[in-house]
């Protein structure tokens, strides 16, 4: 065998070798990171046809807080105008004499106005608009405590539309004596806790998953005291159905928070409510 | 003609190259070695650890001293002082030590009382090397032993360590310090309480002159069942054939090789012996990062858990619940995790099934605690020798709520080590 021929042999193998050895190197470089396993969890949700944005890995701070839905609503109440409102326990149920007109494009803007205005909505200066909660038959306002909004009717804003897209009224929550209960602590990240939605079997194949935010969710009542803690809340719409079913997880724990059959909205005692 | 006749060689020794590089790199990287860690993934996921190293390892106690010398204790009720702290002071580097003073009580007392200065204290005594991995930081200074670090906050340039059992002060001489960030989050509003320094029989204590306010706490009791440590601990032996014994008070779980775990039923503790965990070296650094790994692995809930002590003599590290900067005491063991280091290869961890997780709103809002001037006194009116007394803390007492169901309420009070136990001052009055 002459020396080209030997020369070329060798090429080939060694050729044949770097192949190799790259396959091998850009694989290992996968699993490299702690993400890496939480990666491999949202291929194997895209491979359920789980389609969702990328979650983000920042870690947020929260807080336990305490409050309830007292008197001063009632209060304030005596100072409203345009409205004829009645109280259905600690909540203000009203109706505005006018139907307000929401010109397309510009229902944040017309509602901020209204909100902001103090002789119609009281305390409205704590509440912002929720796009995300908000549906063509209802707009949402939050309340924004500690920090974070809160996403349960014991801090809202719920703006009735009729079907000409008119604000016919509206019914309100207030938390009031508001305490944390505890020093700001770290949450788990966006991603980690939708995998972990994802793990506890809450995410169905084909599901969507529209949005995420993290908001604050009611987790117990103590001693006359909603508790309240940060929750990962996820958008889920199932394939077959129209309608997103709010799934929340523990920020701190990672637990996702059961709160009962998630499709029903007239669950008295239930966080989890579906919007159309 | 001849790049014909070169390109042979010359691709040859390109491709030769490239695979020498490759292996080179696939040899070099962590990744490759650490492709078990697919499988560890799995477990990660279901621990819902959020409490890293450098969390559970804070320092249990801020003290400032203004520039007028006013010392003060702080705590707040919506950051944690500490880990601000830290998380400001993780840049630094060391070049010079210099000892100050060693043996002389009044001196190191001058020195813990200087003023505009911020003091982190430990309740035992860390290592250089440790304290370089709880803050991150690069001291490069030759390894010894301090539980006390201040930081001048109008002289950015050094450091001291303090060690309360030889009274040893040392100034290390800093680069990169920022006093300017510390002077920052000193300035958010804290809870603020006066305190002076004393000596109680040969150790420093805080002392607080008036009467204290100190907000109360409730929170849900959660209850972790025994199968989930059972399942997590004891079953990692191949051969799984776990030995479950029921007793009349305690359920016992043997793996017939180097587990074992025993729960009380009616205080809930958990007693786990492993005789199989190797230390790399008994350095204390390393001792600590074993204990956390440790924690870790048998999972209990560590949000809001922080080191409390490490008891040389009986080679036992506690860890308290921390609510509001203060630790929570209970004789029974509950909001405390003990582990005892037996030897190179085992130890023994006491636990407890309960823990505080999700607060819940106080009956009370505030309690209030005696001075020191008159708990000394009542002490003292209790027949308890003032010699006997190893150590006075503030803290919070674990009591279950009479009226609501799984609700433990943690009032503050005085705390007095006498023979290395923790007790109530209440209960040395009776």
């Amino acid at each position: 065998m002459n020396f080209k021929r030997i020369q070329i042999i060798f090429l080939v193998i060694f050729i044949a070798m770097d192949v190799f050895l790259f396959l091998l190197f850009n694989r290992s470089s996968v699993g490299n990171s702690d993400a890496a396993g939480n990666n491999n969890v949202l291929e194997e949700m895209r491979k359920d046809q789980i389609s969702f944005s990328k979650p983000t890995t920042k870690s947020h701070e929260g807080y336990y807080f305490s409050a309830d839905n007292g008197s001063v609503l009632r209060q304030a109440a005596t100072s409203l105008q345009e409205q004829s409102l009645r109280f259905s326990g600690t909540e203000l149920v009203s109706e505005f004499k006018k139907p307000v007109k929401l010109p397309s494009g510009e229902t944040k803007k017309t509602l901020d106005k209204i909100v902001a205005n103090p002789s119609l909505i009281a305390r409205g200066s704590e509440y912002s608009y929720s796009s995300q909660l908000s549906s063509d038959s209802e707009i949402i306002y939050v309340q924004r405590v500690a920090k974070g909004p809160v996403y349960s009717h014991f801090g809202q804003i719920r703006f009735a539309l009729n079907s000409q897209k008119r604000v016919i009224g509206y019914s309100q929550n207030y938390l009031e004596n508001v305490k944390l209960l505890k020093e700001a602590s770290k949450t788990i990240s966006e991603e980690r806790a939708l995998t972990w939605l994802y793990q506890y079997n809450e995410i169905p194949n084909g599901a969507k998953v529209a949005w995420s935010n993290l908001a604050y969710t009611r987790l117990l009542t103590a001693r006359g005291q909603y508790v309240f803690l940060p929750t990962w809340v996820f958008a889920v719409k199932i394939s077959s159905s129209s309608t997103f079913v709010l799934k929340r997880v523990n920020a701190y724990t990672g637990e996702v928070i059961k709160t009962g059959d998630g499709n029903q909205t007239s669950n008295a005692n239930s966080e989890i409510f579906t919007i159309t | 003609m001849k790049l014909r006749q070169l390109w042979l060689p010359a691709g040859l020794v390109t491709a030769i190259l490239v695979s020498l590089g490759l292996s080179g790199m696939l040899w070099t990287n962590p990744a490759h070695s650490n492709l078990s860690s697919r499988t560890k993934v799995t477990k990660n996921t279901d621990s819902s650890n959020n409490t890293t190293f450098q969390d559970i390892y804070l320092p249990a106690q801020i003290v400032s001293t203004s520039k007028t010398g006013q010392q003060e204790m702080l705590t707040n009720n919506r950051i944690n002082v500490a880990s601000e702290l830290r998380d400001k002071m993780s840049r630094f580097t060391a070049t010079d030590v210099q000892e100050i003073s060693e043996h002389n009580s009044k001196k190191y007392l001058a020195q813990l009382r200087q003023k505009d200065t911020v003091l982190l204290n430990y309740n035992s005594a860390m290592t250089v090397n440790f304290f370089r991995k709880a803050f991150g930081n690069q001291l490069k200074i030759p390894n010894q032993r301090f539980n006390r670090v201040q930081l001048p906050l109008n002289d950015p340039d050094h450091l001291y360590l303090l060690n309360d059992q030889t009274l040893h002060v040392v100034k290390v001489k800093l680069k990169n310090n920022h006093a300017g960030k510390l002077r920052h989050v000193l300035s958010d509003q804290m809870v603020k309480h006066p305190v002076s320094f004393m000596m109680l029989n040969g150790k420093p204590v805080l002392s607080y002159a008036n009467s204290v306010k100190l907000k109360a706490y409730s929170y849900q009791l959660t209850q972790q069942t025994q199968s989930y440590y059972a399942n997590r601990i004891m079953t990692t032996n191949s051969n799984s054939s776990m030995q479950i014994k029921h007793h009349k008070n305690s359920t016992t779980y043997d793996d017939h090789g180097f587990r074992h775990m025993s729960v009380n039923k009616t205080t809930d503790a958990v007693t786990f012996t492993n005789y199989n965990s190797q230390v790399k070296s008994s350095s204390f650094v390393n001792t600590m990062n074993h204990i956390y790994q440790q924690l870790v692995m048998v999972g209990m809930p560590l949000d809001g858990m922080r080191f409390f002590d490490y008891d040389t003599g009986s080679d036992t590290a506690v860890f308290r619940t921390y609510v509001g900067g203060l630790p929570v005491y209970d004789d029974r063991g509950y909001g405390a995790i003990q582990m005892k280091v037996l030897d190179q290869t085992s130890y023994q961890m006491t636990f407890s099934l309960d823990s505080l997780q999700v607060p819940i709103p106080p009956v009370q809002s505030t309690a209030t605690v005696v001075s020191t001037k008159t708990l000394m006194t009542e002490l003292k009116n209790a027949g308890v020798r003032h010699d006997k007394i190893e150590d006075i803390q503030l803290g919070y007492e674990w009591t279950r709520d009479k009226t609501l169901e799984k609700a433990v309420n943690l009032s503050p009070t005085w705390f007095i080590k006498v023979d290395g136990h923790w007790r109530t001052y209440q209960q040395y009055l009776s």
